[in-house]
């Protein structure tokens, strides 16, 4: 398991550095590489945004005889109050077009979303190989 | 989940028992029927014989099959199916031979309706012997009664196995389809086409978008042309795809026009709520590369 | 700040080459130094190639699409260059189709296509 400090807008750009080399040593094809680095840079960007500080851990997991990478995304922000809201396009508290978690969602196979206001948020995205 | 997964594998066990509720079949039917077995296997040659030569307005179809082994080899397996009937008893693998017998059909091209008249022109020739030979009218109806009961399911549980193998062999021909390749051709400098034949699966979507916009940058095309007169469906998920390919390609700096989409597919389209607007249509082939010149030369 | 952009001009005409791996500040960073240049010299046009960039997330394009509606209020045209195809792919899916931005293959498509615009 791969762990990444995420603080400053620098640590976006290495995590996704570092997913980008895990997915490529995992076999990801060119395309699915970039989805990749998108989706972690979407997450980071989250954290440096709405929490300030928090952590991105990325994992090879295996299901039904399937590889897949795993990104987690968690802080201890104050959190989403209304998750459905932050799911919809176009929804944003921040400084951001709003497409960052329904565009992750979209791009990877797998999306979970844990939060509550005042207990930060942990996002769970799993990319099958 | 669990629940589905172990039912699948317990599919075979449980298709019989249902089946035998279903058609509500008895022990004593089962009896019944079994006791057939020397009375068919005297006779059956004979019924199969008539059933081939009788004349008559039913233009059967083994006519058209001129290979006289096919028909023999239908003939043969008509024979161990109306057999299989009394001798079984509809023991445990009765449900596996019922798959035998439908895959059999669909590869041999018996159509449901030949397999139907087959199996009631047999029914009714034994049903007759049976009268004739019983003593007992009511016995002989009770026989008869139990027959049916079991040939119906016999015969249900074929022509389910048959829908199930002509699924099986069109899922294959889809599987084949979705193998063939996705060419890009370079019509001229700067001009890429890119005909789509067979389904569109989403592996297949997926190779169509990484070759076409591989080709844009190797080939620097700023026109493409996407034909999709091959395509036999197009579902919304196709529809999505073939949208989302050209807005990729329109960022990385080409124009792209889709040509050939038939009446059927532009129906559906329209049905899923995708307008022309999204999908930059132009026509058939010829006036798509008339349209991707002038956005080369404009 | 330890990298920045490079900016070149010709003319009226300025080219910025975006590195590999682009931060968000360093983009931020990016936008005032092109409004910067805009604002001291005159520009009619603008390229910002992104070819070597192998990520663009939603941030990156909405700061570009900002970039291009600024430099479009002082008068000039901008265009962006040289995404790559994963790039151009994992865009579309994550929603950000840049309507409001002319894009082209690579620089010299770039600049034909602002010169036709203008």
């Amino acid at each position: 398991m791969k762990r990444q400090d995420i603080t400053t807008d620098g640590d976006v750009v290495t995590a996704r550095q570092v997913g980008r080399n895990i997915a490529s040593v995992m076999g990801f094809s060119r395309p699915d590489q970039a989805l990749i680095a998108t989706a972690i840079s979407e997450l980071a960007r989250n954290i440096v945004n709405y929490a300030g500080r928090g952590e991105i851990l990325l994992d090879i997991i295996s299901r039904g005889g399937r590889n897949g990478l795993r990104m987690i995304a968690k802080d201890n922000g104050p959190g989403i109050e209304d998750v459905d809201a932050a799911m919809c396009d176009g929804f944003s508290t921040g400084n951001s077009l709003g497409l960052g978690l329904p565009g992750t969602r979209r791009i990877v196979d797998e999306f979970d979303l844990c939060s509550a206001a005042g207990e930060g948020v942990k996002v769970t995205a799993i990319k099958w190989l | 989940m669990n629940e589905i997964i172990s039912s699948t594998i317990n599919y075979n066990k449980t298709g019989m028992t249902n089946a035998f509720g279903w058609f509500d079949i008895s022990s004593e039917d089962r009896d019944r029927v079994s006791a057939l077995k020397t009375l068919v296997e005297e006779n059956i040659n004979d019924i199969i014989r008539d059933f081939y030569d009788r004349s008559g307005g039913f233009d059967h179809p083994t006519r058209h099959m001129a290979d006289a082994d096919h028909i023999a080899r239908i003939r043969e397996e008509q024979k161990r199916h109306f057999l299989e009937l009394v001798e079984t008893g509809l023991s445990e693998d009765y449900y596996e031979t019922r798959r035998d017998a439908g895959t059999f059909n669909e590869r041999s091209g018996v159509s449901p309706s030949f397999y139907m008249g087959a199996y009631s022109y047999f029914l009714k020739r034994i049903s007759t012997l049976i009268r004739e030979q019983s003593d007992d009218k009511d016995q002989a109806v009770e026989i008869i009664m139990s027959l049916q009961k079991i040939a119906s399911c016999h015969k249900a549980l074929t022509l389910e196995a048959f829908s199930n193998a002509r699924e099986e062999a069109i899922e294959a021909r889809e599987r084949e389809m979705s193998e063939l390749p996705v060419p890009v051709l370079k019509m001229r400098d700067g001009m890429l086409l890119v005909p789509v034949v067979g389904t569109l699966d989403s592996h297949r979507a997926r190779l169509l978008t990484t070759r076409m916009l591989d080709a844009i940058r190797d080939h620097s095309a700023r026109a493409v042309v996407l034909d999709i007169t091959g395509v036999a469906a197009v579902d919304s998920a196709v529809a999505n795809h073939l949208i989302q390919t050209m807005t990729a390609a329109r960022l990385m700096g080409a124009n792209s026009v889709l040509t050939g989409i038939t009446a059927d597919v532009a129906q559906s389209l329209v049905k899923i709520g995708v307008t022309g607007q999204a999908l930059n249509p132009a026509g058939d082939l010829q006036r798509g590369i008339e349209t991707a010149e002038q956005l080369l030369d404009g | 700040m330890t990298r920045q952009v490079p900016i070149l001009r010709q003319k009226e005409l300025l080219i910025a080459s975006v590195q590999e791996e682009l931060s968000d500040s360093e983009i931020l960073d990016l936008q005032t130094r092109i409004l910067e240049e805009i604002a001291h010299k005159p520009t009619k046009h603008v390229i910002v190639d992104v070819s070597l960039v192998d990520v663009l997330d939603s941030f990156g394009t909405r700061t570009l699409t900002e970039i291009a509606s600024a430099v479009e209020l002082r008068g000039a045209r901008m265009a962006i260059v040289g995404i790559q195809p994963e790039v151009a792919m994992s865009m579309v899916l994550l929603g950000l189709t840049l309507e409001t931005v002319p894009t082209a293959l690579d620089l010299d498509d770039g600049i034909a296509l602002l010169k036709r615009a203008s």
